[in-house]
């Protein structure tokens, strides 16, 4: 143990109520679904079948869909969500600070 | 800010279907429509995109406005002198310092977007006619705890995971800066 770690090694202590909350609703469910990415699970369990899940994607036509829709969608919304924010707050900057402003951007926040 | 449930069902009222629907009625006074809006397979897409659309993006404006703030007043002095317009101050003065902010935006709101569920849930009942809104984490949802098919849907998500993370990787590079003021 270095010296700078018996110094300040206590303070993990501190972190470590958020970070198990952390390992056990975040990171555990994400390694979890890529285990069960690989098998044919269902509510009664599952056995290991490989890559056959993303084979069976590959091939379903409403997953294709549900892909298109779901690209198309945040290209045109992001475009235009990035644009809209960029134009939005250029117009109110020249508000200055006064009242104006404030109402401005507390309304504006409100959305 | 406010529920994304509660946004929806009212996004739902406003395109809907039937003449006297917000969008509708609205349309209806230039003469337009009226349209189906979500009831039908064309238009049902159109509906939720235009719903999100159509919403001023607040986190993105507060942002923008913060790093607008915090520009170098030394640029816009120099650039007064040079006899330069307010649209070409904020053209090529403005838009470029803000591509930090822009980088970030871009990259949170996409990886937002690709996890669309709510809206289409709601609006369209989870995917409209003939799946014409159906999202991925909307088919994620109903193969998963519907039809119980937890394996199949968990290989969804590392689709939509590996897609996030290689446009994510790809707006990093492209949206990069190497000015520093």
């Amino acid at each position: 143990m270095t010296a700078a770690l018996r110094r300040h090694g206590w303070s993990y202590l501190f972190v470590l109520p958020t970070f198990s909350l952390f390992v056990v609703f975040t990171l555990l469910p994400v390694a979890q679904g890529l285990v069960l990415s690989l098998q044919d699970a269902r509510v009664t369990g599952g056995s290991f079948i490989g890559l056959a899940n993303f084979g069976t994607l590959a091939d379903d036509s409403v997953f294709r869909q549900a892909l298109g829709n779901t690209v198309l969608y945040a290209t045109v919304v992001v475009a235009a969500q990035v644009t809209l924010a960029l134009i939005v707050a250029s117009l109110i900057q020249p508000l200055g600070r006064g009242a104006g402003s404030s109402i401005a951007r507390s309304s504006i926040y409100r959305w | 800010m406010n529920s994304a449930i509660l946004v929806a069902i009212v996004w739902r009222w406003i395109f809907n279907p039937n003449p006297f629907g917000l969008a509708n009625a609205t349309l209806g006074v230039f003469g337009l429509g009226p349209f189906l809006w979500i009831g039908s397979s064309d238009q049902a897409l159109l509906a939720v995109i235009l719903s999100a659309v159509l919403t001023i993006p607040g986190g993105g404006v507060v942002l923008y406005s913060a790093a607008m703030g915090s520009l170098p007043r030394e640029l816009y002095e120099a650039a007064d002198l040079e006899g330069a317009g307010p649209f070409a101050k904020w053209r090529h003065i403005t838009v470029p310092l803000l591509r930090p902010t822009t980088l970030y935006l871009v990259v949170v709101y996409t990886i937002l977007a690709f996890q669309i569920f709510e809206r289409v849930y709601i609006m369209t009942n989870g995917g409209g006619p003939n799946n014409a809104t159906i999202t991925i984490v909307q088919l994620i949802y109903s193969t998963a705890f519907q039809f119980g098919r937890y394996g199949l849907a968990s290989a969804m998500a590392v689709v939509l995971f590996v897609m996030a993370m290689v446009v994510a990787v790809a707006q990093f590079r492209s949206l990069r800066t190497d000015v520093e003021y």
